[in-house]
């Protein structure tokens, strides 16, 4: 427990310390909000086929905040796990006694506390250009650090089997992207071929953005997103499992080479 | 060869005084060539309690390996290594909270200052020191608030040590711990493991510099090829592999070897490249060769000028050892 919880401090003040980093983080889903908002907005729920009187704004907002969860999430943390790599601090860490699973806990607390801070940032941008939320946002809160907490170990489980910052980023761009649009971030899911649909419902994103619509849109309350909830969350211990594996370092025998014996002794 | 045989048989019947035993060491690694080499191979060694171990060897010769295997970080192809009782490949978290481990290049989260690196690490271990106390210790306690970005070369690395010692370790292993430093660094440093081994630590040393090893080490491992090659106290391995002690100096008139010879405690006397007036004696036993000369030039008239002893260095022995060839 100490030692999440120092891991959890060191990694928090690494983030805040860099004011480009912690200025960032908050900004980029708000820049991102405003490029949406700069079009015509008067598209209808009905030419979207999601029913009912809402704009196309509202329809994107939890799209966005679920894509900011996983996109972000996943580059920005397996960034930051290549870069520990490749500067040796984790090297340094290894010669320590700290588990893997403390290590993982602590950063990725650290990083949900930046994630909430930049998901009620966007809400409230959202709200004051317009967006018409049906439920309570709290529960879109809520739902990004669930979400931040199934995909940051993705990206850390991506940081580890990195060759280095580079590839990392674009390993975590080749596995988020395509999820983020096939999950119906932007364009509602119904658009599918048939087959692929239940290959995406299966995926943490799909459940996600139904149930951030659920809340933003219908106006549900927890009781209408709780299966949506549990099907996300079931997906934590499966990418922090994913995560603590990649990061083991092997620890295999190598056999002796045949050639190698020596010819004296 | 001999002498590693000795070793081997000391180590069976102290192992329990030992704080680090490495039997029949192996770790291959690919070769560039294809294939593998062997970069550790069969090394044994002890590491008794309480004193400083110091390893020597050219680059490449398999020195940090053989750390890290120790330290658990690496994983042997062969062999059996116990730390305290403890198998670092089997259980290295349970050794690595009794050992302090300074690698030879190490980095720390850049945005965190001194004191709460050595907390943060502090905190990894069921025992820790207070992090003001550890700088005071190597003269940091004025950069508490700096980043570690901000230190100079001597300076981080005397960060690196005392970030070994959070923990109050019973063995500490510093690899190659003054490469790179000026001489008042590494002087000061010295003093600090000097330190350790007084507190009772066990540690275990590399390094490239010799008068190093001469100075902080009880017993010194020659290692080349992933092997050792010799391992003694400083001072025997110079009295085996050394070449002898030299006396040189310089006269004030012309003097004939054959009466330098006669002296006791010289073997031979051989003029200097100033012809009759310069003269260096391969002396046995200095302490009776000095007197020797001086009374005989006082007796003969001879003023004697420029007198220096030339005693061999690790680095000879080093150089004997492990050839001259030019590594890496």
């Amino acid at each position: 427990m100490t030692s999440i919880n120092a891991m959890f401090k060191a990694s928090l003040l690494s983030i805040i310390r860099d004011k480009q980093l912690i200025g960032g983080a908050i900004a980029f889903p708000v820049i991102f909000l405003l490029a949406f908002a700069a079009f015509d907005l008067s598209l209808t729920g009905t030419d979207l086929g999601t029913g009912g009187g809402i704009d196309y704004f509202t329809f994107v907002v939890p799209g966005l905040l679920a894509m900011t969860a996983m996109e972000f999430s996943v580059s920005w943390t397996s960034a930051s796990y290549a870069r520990l790599n490749e500067t040796k601090v984790l090297r340094r860490l290894d010669a320590t006694p700290i588990r893997h699973s403390s290590f993982l806990t602590g950063q990725v607390a650290s990083r949900i506390l930046v994630g909430t801070v930049q998901t009620i940032a966007v809400i409230i941008v959202a709200m004051v250009l317009g967006a018409d939320f049906a439920g309570n946002p709290v529960l879109l809160v809520g739902l990004s650090i669930l979400a931040a907490a199934v995909f940051m170990p993705l990206g850390f489980a991506i940081g580890a089997k990195a060759s280095g910052v580079e590839s990392a980023s674009v390993l975590s761009g080749m596995t988020v992207l395509p999820v983020v649009f096939l999950s119906g971030a932007f364009f509602p899911t119904s658009g599918l071929p048939d087959w692929l649909e239940p290959v995406v419902e299966v995926l943490p994103m799909a459940p996600l953005m139904e149930a951030m619509r659920t809340v933003a849109i219908s106006g549900g309350g927890i009781t209408d997103i709780a299966g949506n909830t549990g099907l996300v969350a079931a997906w934590i211990p499966v990418t922090f499992g994913l995560a603590v594996f990649a990061m083991r370092r092997p620890r295999t025998r190598v056999a002796a080479p045949a050639a190698a014996e020596p010819a004296m002794s | 060869m001999h002498q590693t045989m000795t070793t081997t048989s000391t180590l069976e019947h102290t192992v329990t005084d030992d704080a680090v035993t490495v039997r029949g060491l192996f770790k291959y690694y690919p070769h560039p060539d294809g294939g593998t080499f062997a970069a550790v191979d069969g090394i044994d060694i002890a590491a008794h309690r309480g004193e400083v171990l110091g390893i020597l060897g050219p680059n490449g010769a398999g020195k940090t390996t053989t750390l890290e295997i120790i330290e658990g970080l690496t994983a042997a192809d062969g062999g059996s290594v116990s730390v305290l009782g403890l198998d670092p490949f089997v259980e290295p978290n349970e050794v690595q909270k009794r050992i302090g481990i300074q690698l030879q290049s190490s980095a720390y989260f850049e945005f965190l200052r001194l004191e709460e690196l050595l907390n943060l690490f502090g905190d990894l271990y069921p025992k820790r020191l207070d992090p003001v106390g550890l700088l005071a210790r190597v003269g940091l306690e004025d950069k508490r608030k700096a980043l570690v970005g901000e230190l100079s070369g001597g300076q981080a690395q005397r960060f690196a040590i005392v970030a070994a010692l959070v923990n109050d370790p019973d063995v500490v292993f510093l690899d190659e711990p003054t490469t790179g430093l000026d001489p008042q660094a590494r002087r000061n440093l010295w003093d600090v493991i000097d330190g350790l081994s007084e507190e009772g630590r066990t540690v275990i040393l590399t390094t490239h510099y010799m008068e190093e090893a001469e100075t902080l080490a009880d017993r010194v491992a020659v290692i080349d090829h992933g092997r050792i090659v010799d391992l003694d106290t400083p001072t025997s391995l110079i009295d085996r592999h050394g070449s002898e002690t030299n006396v040189r100096f310089v006269t004030d008139r012309p003097t004939s070897t054959a009466d330098l010879e006669r002296l006791p405690g010289v073997r031979s006397a051989a003029n200097g490249p100033a012809g009759h007036t310069s003269h260096t004696l391969d002396v046995s036993a200095t302490d009776v060769a000095v007197p020797a000369l001086f009374n005989w030039a006082a007796q003969a008239s001879v003023s004697i000028t420029d007198l220096t002893i030339h005693r061999p260095t690790l680095e000879d022995v080093f150089l004997n050892i492990t050839g001259r060839r030019l590594r890496d």
